[in-house]
Parts: structure tokens; C-alpha cells; sequence
């Protein structure tokens, strides 16, 4: 876990209010494994206090590069979105467990809603080297990555909310009819509570081992305040440290 | 410290290398800031509040950001009295840490029960938070009855041998009355402030952020609060005051000992950079050289009011 300063290599708008950033840090580039997570400080200031949690989605090992892509949704992550290339940014990283990859010969989906599809790209090339990917991602209207997703993925199914791009509805639904035929047998999803709890589910019902990544509101990110305290079967973990990913059969859902 | 100067402070009967304390719940039981920082170069440790039984806490989210401030419900979320003793405190002083257990309590009982178990442990003090409810009371806070806080604190006191600091619920109509009930109860020393009672809202979907409905709030809003709150008990008491509320720089540490903490602690800011404290306490250094403090006590109180 460090502390650094890093230099704001690219900050860039992909669509609406979805923005790319890379930044350049080479420690963290050499330390960073899909699914951990960084504590950005946004600005200098008393306002906003707390610093900002923002997946690893990315790492570029020969450019020192980690990319991360976020979601404009409040006052942090917008000061974010003004940061311009060249400017510095205060960032403790990489923070939390990140996904368990370890894995050759498996017929893997992974499953992102919204802006949660972004971390499971790091996971995606990792995995893809040894394994089959296929690739699940629901938006609500506009889609993006789907790109970053094809380089790795044997298939892709995408769904939008207001049936703009491909499939009308939720994503889990096209999940639900593939995973038989593909022979899933590996999930890794990432995204809304309510759409990890039904895929947690579903992974209980079909016998699948299943990884979720979990969001929760945390002021300190490395495990010193227990604000992201979740109830697991093995009794409370905090997602900041213990997770965020979690094996979906471990973790209480809250309602 | 440089050997000229003297950043040693007396709370109540112990001793502390120097005013930097952290604040209970904002630094665990030290673990995991290591990885930032040399824990025992710290003036002493509070530890993460402790209560009779393990308790799971309130559900989530439990973290709402404010203007410069911060709301928590984690509800005293802990392993118990009993794991620490076994598990974190053995662990603390291996390292020199100066260990300060907070403890909370829904009866005067379970406080009494609590410091007799830590009374046979190496734990350098106890600090008694009464912001938690008097279950017995009908849920009233211990702290904001003078004399509920009278009758607690000598309790309390019997059961231990340790340095007592009471610490201090600032959501009271006049704390002074409260630090003085404290003081004739027998405490050593007094914690301020606690959280103060706060409500954050969505409008979106208009329910409380906070699954609890309300928290404390804490960091840089308090500390006004703070500082008056301090500043008013120190002039009715005469024990060491150990003043908290949103300090995250020497100047606010330095504001702290002139309205007469003896000692501070630092809370939220260790969210914000983990190595605040120790970053603190070289600025403390450098701040006495420059102002020509040979000794840190010599500016406690030492603010000129109107
Ligand atoms: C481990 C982890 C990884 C994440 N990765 C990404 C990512 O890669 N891309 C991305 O766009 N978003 C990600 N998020 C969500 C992101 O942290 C929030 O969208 C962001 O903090 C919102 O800040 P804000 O100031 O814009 O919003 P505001 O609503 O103004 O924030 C107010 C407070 O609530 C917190 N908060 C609000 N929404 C969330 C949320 N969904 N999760 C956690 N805290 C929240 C903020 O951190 C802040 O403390 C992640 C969250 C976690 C916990
Ligand atoms: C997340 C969190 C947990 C806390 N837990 C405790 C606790 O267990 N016992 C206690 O006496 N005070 C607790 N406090 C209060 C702090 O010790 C301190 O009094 C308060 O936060 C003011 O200081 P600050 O503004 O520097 O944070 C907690 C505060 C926070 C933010
Ligand atoms: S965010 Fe502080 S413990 Fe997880």
C-alpha cells in the first residue's frame, strides 16, 4: 500500500458522463491486480474530505500506466473529470484483494452493470491468456468498452435498459439463457447490489463458483474506520480490505 | 524530538513522549497503519471503542460525507474487551506503543466489569466513552446527565487503578457542568469532543444516507465546536484536557494547546493521509524551534481571550 503523488498522463471524456483517465505510477503498475481499487484525493481541499474509491481497471506495465474509467454521478468524481493531463493527483494504492485469477481450461462469464463493467477488463486479459471468456455487459442506455472487451472475449452479449444497443433489458437475463450452453462454470461479476445478489443466486442454483465485486460508501479505504462492513457468513468483512471481491456464497446480502 | 525541546506531556498521571494522540475508531487497534507510519512514535493509541460483547455494528452504509466533515453510524462495531486483551494488546505494547482502551458501556456495571478486566492488563489508560446509551436510563446518553456522569465516573474510578480520562459527549446543552461532574467523580483526565449528532439526506430518494438515519459527524466542520467546548471546560476543571475534533494541521494543534488541551487527538484526517500524525508531529517539532517553544506545556492555556 503506498502513498503517492501521480502525474495525470490522459483524462478524457468516452461518452456522456463516462470518463478514461491514466495516470502514471510505476510501483503501483508493478503492484496492481484486477480488482483492487485506488483512494483518490481529488483535490487539495477540505471539500470534498474523504478521498475517492476507483477501481484499477487497467495496468499498462511498460508505460507505468493504471487507466481508470469512472462515472461523473457527484461532486468528487466531477472535480475528477476537470483534472487536466500534466496535473497531479494524491492517490493510496493499490488497496483491497482484488480477483482470484489462478485459473487455466475454465469457461468463465464475466457480468458488469453500468460503470462495473470497467474492472473486469484487467481481469478479462488476465484470464483470457488460459481460459475462455465470455463477456456479459448491461447498461442503461449508451454502451461503451465494449471494444477493450472484444480483444479478449470469445463472445459478448450486451444489453441496455431502454433497448438502444442489443438486447432490451437486463443483463443477467442474457447471462441466464447462455450459461448452460456455454458451460459456465467460473463467474466474476461486478456492478449494481441488487444485480450481484441475483447473480449470486443464480450461481447458487447452477453449482457455479461465483466472485463479486462489492461497492460500499468507505471513508478510509484500508481498513482502519469499518465503515464498509458487510455481514458474510464467515461473520462481518470489510470490503475496503477484505474484498471488495468476495466469493457471492460468502456475503450476506442486505435487502 | 530534538533533545532541547520537551514535547512530553502528563494525561492524568501518564506520561506521553509527545501531545499526539489518535482518536478511538479512526485508527483501528493500530494494524493497519503500519504500513504507513511507525506507530509508536505516537504520543499514545486510542484504541478502536470496545464494549462488554463482540457487536457486529449498524448495516451500511454507514459513511456519509458532509461539507468538510464526515458522518459515521458504524455503532461500535468490535471484537470485545476480552479479544483485545488477548489478541490486540499483546500486539501493542511488543511494539512501544503507548495503549489507551476506549470503552463503552449500557450500564454501569458492564463499564465497572470492563476496567476490571483491563485493570490486570498492561494498557497505560482508560478512556470511558459515555456518548453510548443508558439502557437502564430508557436509552438516554450517559454524558448528558451531570448526574448520571457524577455517579458513573465514581464507579468507574473503584474499579480501576489506571488513569481515567472521561471522554465527553459535546451534544449537551452546557458541557461545563458534564467536565465537572466528571472531575468530582474522580476522573483523571477528559476526552473532547465526541462526534456531534448530525442527518445527511438523499432527495433523490428521499431517505437518509445513513441506514442508521443519523450519525456523528466529525473532521475539519467540528472543530469550532470543538475548540469552544475545550476552551470552556478548561476553565472550570483542573485535569488534563485531551482535545480532539477535526484537527489535521499543526496550526490547529497549536489552537488546541492555547485554549488548554495538555494533549490532542487526531481522528478523521487519518482517513484522509494515514501518515498525518507522524507528518504532524515533525511540523510540531519544527514549528517550536521556529517559535522558540522550549517546552510544549508552556503554551497550554495560553490564549489571551477578549
Ligand atoms: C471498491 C470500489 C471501486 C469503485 N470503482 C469505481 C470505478 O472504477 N469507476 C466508477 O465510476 N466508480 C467506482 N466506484 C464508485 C465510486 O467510488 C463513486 O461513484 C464515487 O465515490 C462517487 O463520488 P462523488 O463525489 O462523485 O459522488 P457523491 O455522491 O457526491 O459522493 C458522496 C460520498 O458518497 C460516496 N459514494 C457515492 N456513491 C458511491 C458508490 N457507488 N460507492 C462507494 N461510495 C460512493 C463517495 O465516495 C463520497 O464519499 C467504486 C467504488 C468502490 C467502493
Ligand atoms: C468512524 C469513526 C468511529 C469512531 N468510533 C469511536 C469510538 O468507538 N469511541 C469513541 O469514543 N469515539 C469514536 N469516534 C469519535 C472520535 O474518536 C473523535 O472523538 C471524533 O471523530 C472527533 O475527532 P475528528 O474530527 O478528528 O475525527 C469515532 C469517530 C469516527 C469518525
Ligand atoms: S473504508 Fe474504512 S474500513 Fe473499509
Amino acid at each position: 500500500m503506498l502513498i503517492e503523488n501521480c502525474r495525470v498522463k490522459k483524462n478524457e471524456k468516452i461518452i456522456e458522463d463516462i470518463y478514461k483517465m491514466e495516470i502514471i505510477n510505476e510501483q503501483i503498475t508493478k503492484l496492481g491486480k484486477a480488482g483492487q481499487f485506488l483512494q483518490i484525493k481529488v483535490n487539495n481541499q477540505d471539500t470534498p474530505l474523504l478521498r475517492r474509491p476507483i477501481s484499477i481497471n487497467e495496468i499498462k506495465i511498460d508505460e507505468k500506466v493504471i487507466v481508470i474509467y469512472y462515472k461523473v454521478i457527484g461532486k468528487g468524481t466531477k472535480l475528477l473529470s476537470e483534472v487536466k493531463s500534466g496535473e497531479i493527483l494524491n492517490v493510496i494504492g493499490p488497496l483491497g484483494t482484488g480477483f482470484e485469477t489462478n485459473y487455466e481450461e475454465k469457461s468463465i462469464a464475466l457480468i458488469g452493470g453500468g460503470i462495473g463493467v470497467a474492472p473486469l477488463i484487467e481481469l478479462g486479459k488476465r484470464l483470457s491468456d488460459r481460459n475462455k471468456v465470455y463477456s456479459y455487459l448491461g447498461f442503461a442506455d449508451n454502451t461503451y468498452l465494449e471494444e477493450e472487451f472484444k480483444k479478449f472475449s470469445t463472445s459478448i452479449g450486451v444489453s441496455t435498459v431502454s433497448g438502444r444497443v442489443g438486447y432490451k433489458g437486463l443483463v443477467v437475463d442474457i447471462f441466464k439463457n447462455e450459461l448452460i450452453d456455454k458451460k459456465i462454470d467460473l463467474i466474476f461479476a461486478c456492478g449494481p447490489n441488487p444485480m450481484l445478489r441475483e447473480i449470486a443466486e443464480i450461481a447458487k442454483l447452477n453449482n457455479i463458483e461465483c466472485q463479486v465485486s462489492l461497492e460500499e460508501r468507505m471513508a478510509c479505504g484500508f481498513g482502519a474506520c469499518l465503515g464498509c462492513s458487510i455481514k458474510t457468513i464467515h461473520g462481518m468483512k470489510k470490503v475496503c480490505s477484505d474484498g471488495p471481491v468476495f466469493w457471492s456464497s460468502e456475503v450476506i446480502f442486505n435487502d | 524530538m530534538t533533545k532541547s525541546l520537551n514535547t512530553t506531556v502528563d494525561i492524568g498521571g501518564l506520561r506521553i513522549n509527545n501531545p499526539i494522540t489518535v482518536a478511538s475508531g479512526t485508527f483501528g487497534f493500530g494494524r493497519e497503519y503500519e504500513n504507513f507510519i511507525d506507530i509508536s512514535k505516537l504520543g499514545g493509541i486510542m484504541a478502536k471503542g470496545l464494549t462488554l460483547k463482540p457487536r457486529e455494528g449498524n448495516p451500511t452504509p454507514r459513511i456519509a460525507e458532509t461539507s468538510s466533515g464526515m458522518l459515521n453510524s458504524v455503532g461500535l462495531e468490535n471484537p470485545g474487551v476480552e479479544y483485545f486483551v488477548k489478541n490486540e494488546l499483546p500486539y501493542l505494547k511488543s511494539k512501544g506503543v503507548t495503549v489507551i482502551a476506549n470503552i463503552s458501556g449500557n450500564t454501569v456495571e458492564e463499564y465497572c466489569e470492563m476496567c476490571n478486566i483491563l485493570d490486570n492488563t498492561k494498557t497505560d489508560a482508560i478512556e470511558m466513552n459515555i456518548s453510548c446509551p443508558n439502557v437502564k436510563q430508557g436509552g438516554v446518553a450517559f454524558g448528558t446527565d451531570k448526574d448520571i456522569v457524577y455517579n458513573i465516573t465514581k464507579e468507574v474510578r473503584k474499579s480501576t487503578n489506571k488513569p481515567l480520562i472521561v471522554k465527553l459527549s459535546p451534544n449537551v446543552t452546557d458541557i461545563r457542568e458534564i467536565a465537572k461532574s466528571a472531575q468530582k467523580g474522580g476522573a483523571d483526565g477528559l476526552s473532547l469532543i465526541n462526534t456531534l449528532l448530525g442527518m445527511a439526506v438523499n432527495i433523490k430518494s428521499r431517505r437518509p444516507i445513513l441506514r442508521n438515519n443519523v450519525g456523528g459527524l466529525s473532521g475539519p466542520a467540528i472543530k469550532p465546536v470543538a475548540l469552544r467546548m475545550v476552551w470552556q471546560v478548561s476553565q472550570v476543571v483542573d485535569i488534563p484536557i485531551i482535545g480532539m475534533g477535526g484537527i489535521s494541521t499543526v496550526e490547529d494543534i497549536i489552537e488546541f494547546l492555547l485554549v488548554g488541551a495538555s494533549a490532542i487527538s487526531i481522528g478523521t484526517a487519518n482517513f484522509i493521509n494515514p501518515r498525518v500524525t507522524t507528518d504532524l508531529l515533525k511540523e510540531l517539532e519544527k514549528y517550536m524551534i521556529e517559535n522558540e517553544i522550549k517546552d510544549i506545556n508552556d503554551i497550554v492555556g495560553k490564549i489571551k481571550p477578549y
